[in-house]
């Protein structure tokens, strides 16, 4: 597989803000890569910067291995979807769609004919004589991936396409999207900063913080061996509990009292312990947990309760029977507590 | 109290609408059926007569015309330069504020004191330019002493006078113009002079359907910079019909003939302007 897109360096002052400090990034054909990270964290930039509207300040740019940094997006081989859509209020969706065609030279038949296709793929061939403010959000969403469609670029690119949308639409159009991204093989940057979307959708994540990669991996290597304490609470849902701890032989201390069996040796000191909610069970013994709170999610149950001095989360099986007030052991696989530096937040040993 | 406050505005505004303008008007139309020498003078009821009159002149239908050279003209050069100017604005540049501001000055100007400094800045001995055309070896302009050139320049001076009303109002409208429409227009392909007629224009049709509107209207009845730069003259080359009017009442003191004028004027833009409503509507239903 060749690479589509190679970002190389790329970053984005403006002014005296550095918005994007130098991302590098390699994405194969049929890849589909989520930047992802919370507000401002520059992934708008990043994408923008692919798309050419907006200057690169420095690094270098290939699409489909040539050198693209300082083209126009229309000589670009892109195609994008924006978060509010921006489809054309006054063109009716058909001219909506064929716009980038014409403008491109294609004569009218054969603009009509691609539109056509799309609009079958999308479910949208009913809609083509309306006009946007006829539509529905989530139809215009499909509109605005349509107009992205036709024109058969190497690259798609997507910010936060599904943030309008209602949690239940969100869903659907999201594995919508993957089945359509899978279905034409193209390369696809999508933005957001919803890490389930992310989890979902993605080949690979690139997690991004104040204009720095964090980490770049599949879904569940992200998920798995989060490169740092940043990553590890972004990733994942409910949140990882990150707690201060003290590591002494293969003991982890929490507090006083407050016990957990430490993954492997890689030292003594303290440390950051980050422990999924998913990972911590009640069990026969372990450390005390007092319960302070309880969700029902239906098949699971989501305790919130301190460890000690610290709030934590645990997400059990179901279980009716423990209320708030109550205290109970929780303990976790040591394989599955992360640790991390408190200092440089970075990993700590290779835990999988 | 507050219960009677809103009825009570809307009563005294009613009233003063009604003593203030319908009923000058209906005064004015009405005296369109009489015969009368002076303001003073007994008036004659003499029906259509005016009206006839004034049909079956010359005069008439060359101010008609004029009027509609005039007000045509002006507002399509007002509205060309205006979102020009407009454009040219919108950029980002150092001093934009600054220039934005001073575009706006001669809309603030008094309609007299704008056409004063304009007769004065083309005082055949005294006036800068006719001075720097001299020195630039040209021949002088004769601004207002023939027939095309009165028209021209009176059209020149309109334009110069209420061009920055376009440029303010469709500048304000740019603002509204979402940017990712532009962006997702370059991502098509589209270039700057498409941009403009794919999306601004579009986007603020409303807009200036209505300056066009406002503009045509005032244009139509602009009286004070005709009446102070030409009179309509020379030989009638720049008389409209708020011009006519005033002179057939006030110079030859046919106060009938110029009410009469008058209303032929009135009913003329009201047939425009149903006929503007109609071809243009103000809300887009399609
Ligand atoms: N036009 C701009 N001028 C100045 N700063 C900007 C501009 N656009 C974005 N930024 C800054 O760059 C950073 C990254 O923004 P953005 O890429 O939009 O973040 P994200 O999409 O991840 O929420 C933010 O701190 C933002 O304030
Ligand atoms: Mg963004």
């Amino acid at each position: 597989m060749t690479d589509v897109i190679s970002l190389q360096t790329l970053r984005k002052e403006y002014g005296s803000v550095v918005a994007v400090e130098g991302v590098d990034l390699e994405v194969a054909e049929g890849e589909l890569i989520v930047l992802l990270g919370p507000s401002g964290c520059g992934k708008s930039t990043t994408l923008r910067m692919v798309a050419g509207l907006e200057t690169i300040t420095s690094g270098r740019l290939l699409i489909g291995g040539r050198d693209v940094t300082k083209l126009e997006p229309k000589d670009r081989d892109i195609a994008m979807v924006f978060q509010n859509y921006a489809l054309y209020p006054h063109k009716t969706i058909r001219a909506n769609m064929a716009f980038g065609l014409r403008m491109r030279g294609m004569g009218a038949a054969e603009a009509a004919e691609r539109v056509a296709s799309a609009a079958d793929m999308l479910d949208i061939a009913h809609l083509l004589d309306r006009k946007p403010a006829q539509l529905s959000g989530g139809q215009m969403q499909r509109v605005a991936l349509g107009r992205a469609l036709v024109r058969d670029p190497a690259v798609f690119l997507l910010d936060e396409p599904l943030s309008n949308l209602d949690a239940k639409l969100r869903a659907r159009m999201r594995e919508e999207i993957a089945l359509l991204q899978k279905r034409i093989g193209k390369a696809m940057l999508y933005v957001t900063h919803d890490q389930t979307e992310a989890m979902t959708l993605a080949d690979r994540i690139v997690i991004m913080r104040d204009g720095h990669v964090q980490q770049i991996g599949s879904p569940l290597e992200v998920y798995d061996r989060p490169a740092n304490a940043f990553v590890a609470g972004f990733i994942g849902s409910p949140e990882m509990n990150l707690v201060p701890a003290t590591l002494d032989a293969g003991q982890l201390t929490l507090a006083d009292g407050v016990r957990l069996s430490a993954p492997e040796d890689v030292g003594a000191g303290p440390v950051i312990a980050g422990i999924r909610p998913e990972a911590l069970e009640p069990s026969d013994e372990g450390a005390p947990f007092v319960i302070q709170g309880v969700e029902q999610l239906g098949s699971q149950t989501l305790f919130i309760g301190t460890l000690g001095p610290h709030r934590i989360r645990v997400l059990a099986g179901r279980r009716d029977d423990l209320v708030a007030g109550a205290t109970i052991p929780v303990a976790a696989a040591p394989s599955a507590i992360h640790l991390f530096d408190p200092t440089t937040n970075q990993r700590m040993g290779s835990t999988v | 109290m507050t219960r009677w406050l809103l009825p009570g505005f809307l009563f005294v505004g009613a009233l003063a609408t009604l003593i203030l303008i319908v009923g000058p008007a209906l005064y004015a139309i009405s005296l369109s059926f009489y015969e009368q020498q002076s303001l003073t003078a007994d008036p004659i009821w003499v029906g259509l007569n005016n009206y006839a009159t004034v049909l079956g002149s010359a005069e008439f239908w060359n101010a008609l015309g004029n009027g509609f050279f005039y007000a045509g003209v002006a507002i399509l050069l007002q509205v060309v330069l205006g979102i020009g100017f407009a454009l040219l604005l919108h950029q980002s540049f150092r001093g934009r504020t600054l220039l934005r501001g001073l575009a706006f000055l001669p809309y603030l100007l008094p309609t007299v004191v704008a056409v004063l400094t304009f007769k004065w800045m083309i005082d055949g001995s005294l006036g800068i330019v006719t001075i720097l055309v001299d020195d630039l070896g040209l021949p002088p302009i004769y601004w207002f002493e023939t027939e095309s050139a009165a028209m021209m320049s009176v059209i020149l001076v309109s334009v110069w006078l209420w061009t920055p009303f376009v440029t303010t109002t469709f500048l304000a409208g740019l603002q509204t113009v979402p940017v990712q429409l532009y962006e997702a227009a370059r991502v098509d392909g589209a270039g700057p002079i498409r941009r403009f007629f794919h999306v601004t224009l579009p986007m603020l049709r409303p807009i200036l359907t209505v300056i066009i509107l406002l503009r045509g209207v005032w244009m139509f009845n602009k009286f004070d910079i005709i009446w102070l730069t030409t009179g309509g003259g020379p030989l009638g080359a720049t008389e409209h019909l708020p011009v006519l009017a005033y002179r057939q009442a006030f110079t030859l003191f046919d106060i009938g003939n110029g009410a009469a004028t008058a209303t032929l004027s009135f009913l003329v833009l009201m047939v425009i302007v149903t006929l503007y409503f109609w071809l243009f509507p103000m809300d887009e239903k399609k």
